[in-house]
């Protein structure tokens, strides 16, 4: 007998679940069905290269940033374009900026009702139920995001759907008088970052981390960007996949195709990503995570100060159980404390608004060109690793795209996990809607 | 909006927001309003939200809305009967964002058809027996599907309008709209004639134009920008974003009254100045927003 249940919340996506037992009610299969579709791929071919960056924030409304980006850095690639130092201290600043407003709206309007179920001993729904019960967290975590959200858009015309960074560089870069109101912000950010560990690490990650290790995962590979000395990076650097049991590999965006593979599967739109680097020997198939925990796994961890020191607590405190999915969420807000500390970096050690924001470097097409010209831009969205590639023609046209989505990695994974708990709850007993919480639960902890 | 669902100011209004085929964009403007967005689910009785409230539409039989806000654009058979559920069961029905409104950016599959699109990019997934949402022939607006009481555009609409949307909602009557274009509200300066008859991208080398960028019309300099044929709202009552950070608007307010195909609104706009149309290179593409409505013919 299948059943489909309907559909799990508070995620960035559609899910459903389809969970099949037998006659005697024993468990049998169960499958993730993730079927939104739009068709990106298909809709930027055709497109001039410069409508593309406006065009593809719309994949994602929650991480529109990271699109907008990795989006001008493949056609900047393929058509060999520089950037400006400038220009690239104030799109990582941004970029910086809409990792910590994604990590809030992540862990404190998405996933906190479920921390709150497990403290409290009832289910918590969602964010009117917060609002109630801790009023103050909620009050500063919306104004920490309303922060953000007006940071992003000064840096990026819109903050959600930017439009500022244009090929070649920042089409308008802010001011003296912007810039100081951009660091005092950021300062906020930085503090409230330091709060939001401290409010959840003892509260949620310490003391409840047992109970969170016993929702059954598989130990599975892990997927992140680390830079040339090895530490934590989200906006150029290079991949480095590590195996379940310590490969590694290390190699450029560009080479994606060397190491990953896309499957089709009929239960998702999307297409899953796997590597077929291990072989089949691991029984681990190929399967990798990506997003805050993979990241801060891959590499040596962040190389802040502050940041630094909250990752030697994490680590210690969580030991061999540090691989769990269900640390991905503290992992999320130590990635948050470094992003200001980083940010703040920018604002204090560069001058951003000395040097040119534009490329001085003219691109027009050639008449006769019939060349092809291939552009990968990747870097680390705050769901995960996202690629990019086109190919555009000599005239400027898109006319090829492959988009690998930072929550496309987690599916076969979210996949494998979920398997696993609905057979222990149904062999417990449990009902379908403590399937669909507890799914729900490891696929939040992925915010997919 | 029509009249006022009800007088009595104490009782708060029911109030769903559900997610079809879009970028939930429009959720993450609504929960970046601060702390206003505290006072606006105070004012409203908040039932299902997909991103923040683990809630399902229409729980229970006798489950009935005041008001039930739909983003995203209808894409699939479930969809729809979700939107004619909607219909039955509330008393006003909002269209949010572009894609509600007009298709939006995932109506650009009208060009091809959605599942011709899903043919291409899977070709070797079965799907005759799918578990998968099966796709309609179009997406489409909300208003092709069901009576719609109000339509919000933008993408995503201006913290100022969801905040005064939600503030009307909660405390109920109408809230006014306006008919103006996105050069009504443009600072730039327009001399009524064009610098070139010859269209200029946005691409290193002829952007930007001059170093008198952010004075100068953008589109009188040679730039398409969708601000003639554009609603305005996106600044609220300051300048238009887009212009504002000197890049050309690309008309994601969908088309100010009186004009329903921006491409044919450009086009004309383009000629009258004897701009060759030659410098379109994807025509279609200045329809992006508002690819439903049968905008697009295959």
């Amino acid at each position: 007998m299948k059943k489909t249940i309907h559909p799990i919340t508070r995620i960035e996506g559609h899910a459903d679940i389809e969970l099949e037992v037998d006659g005697k009610g024993r468990f049998k299969s169960l499958r993730l069905l993730i079927g939104s579709f739009r068709g990106f791929e298909k809709l930027l071919e055709g497109r001039p290269v410069e409508e593309v960056p406006r065009i593809v924030t719309r994949i994602c409304g929650l991480c529109p940033w990271s699109h907008h980006l990795a989006s001008v850095k493949a056609i900047e690639r393929a058509l060999g374009i520089d950037v400006p130092p400038r220009a690239e201290a104030l799109r990582r600043l941004a970029f910086l900026i809409s990792h910590i407003q994604d990590k809030i709206l992540h862990f404190f309007l998405m996933s906190l009702p479920d921390f709150l179920s497990m403290d409290e001993g009832r289910r918590v729904s969602g964010l009117g139920e917060v609002l109630k019960m801790e009023p103050e967290v909620a009050k500063r975590a919306l104004e920490a995001k309303k922060t953000c959200f007006d940071l992003l858009e000064i840096l990026g015309g819109k903050a959600i759907h930017p439009v500022s960074i244009v090929i070649g560089g920042v089409a308008s870069p802010p001011g003296k008088e912007a810039l100081r109101t951009i660091k005092r912000a950021t300062k906020r950010l930085l503090e409230f970052s330091k709060w939001a560990l401290s409010y959840s690490k003892e509260r949620f990650f310490i003391s409840l981390k047992e109970s969170l290790w016993e929702i059954p995962c598989e130990k599975t590979g892990f997927l992140g960007t680390v830079d040339e000395d090895g530490w934590l990076e989200l906006y150029h650097g290079n991949l480095k996949l590590l195996g379940p049991t310590g490969e590694v590999a290390l190699f450029q965006g560009e080479d994606y195709g060397d190491y990953l593979v896309e499957e089709e599967v009929d239960w998702s739109y999307s297409k899953l990503v796997k590597t077929d680097l291990w072989g089949s020997g691991h029984g681990q198939r190929g399967i990798y995570r990506v997003n805050a925990l993979s990241r801060l796994l891959v590499s040596k961890g962040p190389s802040t100060r502050m940041a630094q020191g909250e990752y030697g607590q994490f680590l210690s405190e969580l030991g061999t159980h540090a691989w769990h999915p269900m640390n991905y969420h503290w992992a999320r807000l130590i990635e948050m404390l470094y992003c200001a500390e980083e940010a703040l970096k920018i604002l204090e050690g560069i001058d951003l608004l000395e040097g040119p924001a534009l490329s001085s470097r003219t691109w027009v097409a050639e008449a006769g060109d019939t060349r092809r010209y291939t552009g990968i831009g990747s870097l680390e969205a705050p769901r995960g690793t996202l690629i990019h590639h086109y190919e555009i023609d000599s005239k400027g046209i898109l006319r090829q795209a492959n988009l690998i989505v930072g929550t496309t990695h987690n599916i076969a994974p979210m996949a494998e996990d979920a398997q696993r708990i609905a057979e222990g709850c149904i062999e417990r007993g449990e009902g379908l809607e403590r399937v669909r919480e507890k799914v729900a639960l490891v696929v939040r902890a992925h915010d997919p | 909006m029509g009249p006022p669902i009800s007088e009595d100011k104490t009782k708060r209004a029911r109030t769903a927001i559900l997610w079809l085929s879009g970028c939930a964009g429009c959720e993450a403007a609504i929960l970046s309003l601060g702390r206003s967005l505290i006072q606006l689910y105070q004012g409203l009785l908040m039932d299902a939200f997909f991103l923040v409230e683990d809630r399902l539409p229409f729980s229970s039989q006798d489950t009935h809305y005041d008001y039930l806000l739909f983003t995203g654009a209808v894409a699939t058979e479930g969809q729809l009967a979700l939107v004619e559920e909607g219909r039955r069961r509330s008393k006003r029905i909002i269209a949010l964002g572009t894609c509600a409104t007009h298709g939006g950016i995932p109506a650009m599959a009208n060009r091809l058809g959605l599942g011709e699109v899903a043919k291409e990019i899977n070709p070797s997934t079965k799907r005759s027996g799918s578990v998968l949402p099966k796709f309609l022939p179009d997406v489409l607006a909300l208003d092709e599907v069901v009576t719609v009481d109000l339509l919000v555009p933008g993408c995503p609409p201006s913290p100022k309008e969801l905040k005064g949307l939600l503030k009307a909602m909660g405390h109920m009557g109408p809230r006014p709209t306006g008919g103006k274009s996105v050069c009504d509200h443009c600072p730039m300066e327009r001399q009524g004639r064009f610098e070139t008859k010859i269209l200029r991208r946005l691409l290193p080398g002829s952007y930007p134009p001059s170093a008198t960028l952010g004075n100068r019309c953008l589109l009188e300099e040679g730039f398409l920008c969708l601000g003639p044929v554009t609603l305005a709202g996106c600044g609220a009552d300051g300048p238009p974003l887009c212009l504002k950070a000197h890049v050309p608007c690309r008309g994601c307010y969908g088309p100010v009254p009186g004009c329903h195909n921006q491409l044919l609104g450009m086009a004309t706009i383009l000629s009258t100045h004897g701009v060759s149309l030659e410098g379109l290179l994807d025509p279609g593409g200045l329809n992006r927003f508002i690819g439903a409505h049968g905008i697009y013919t295959r």
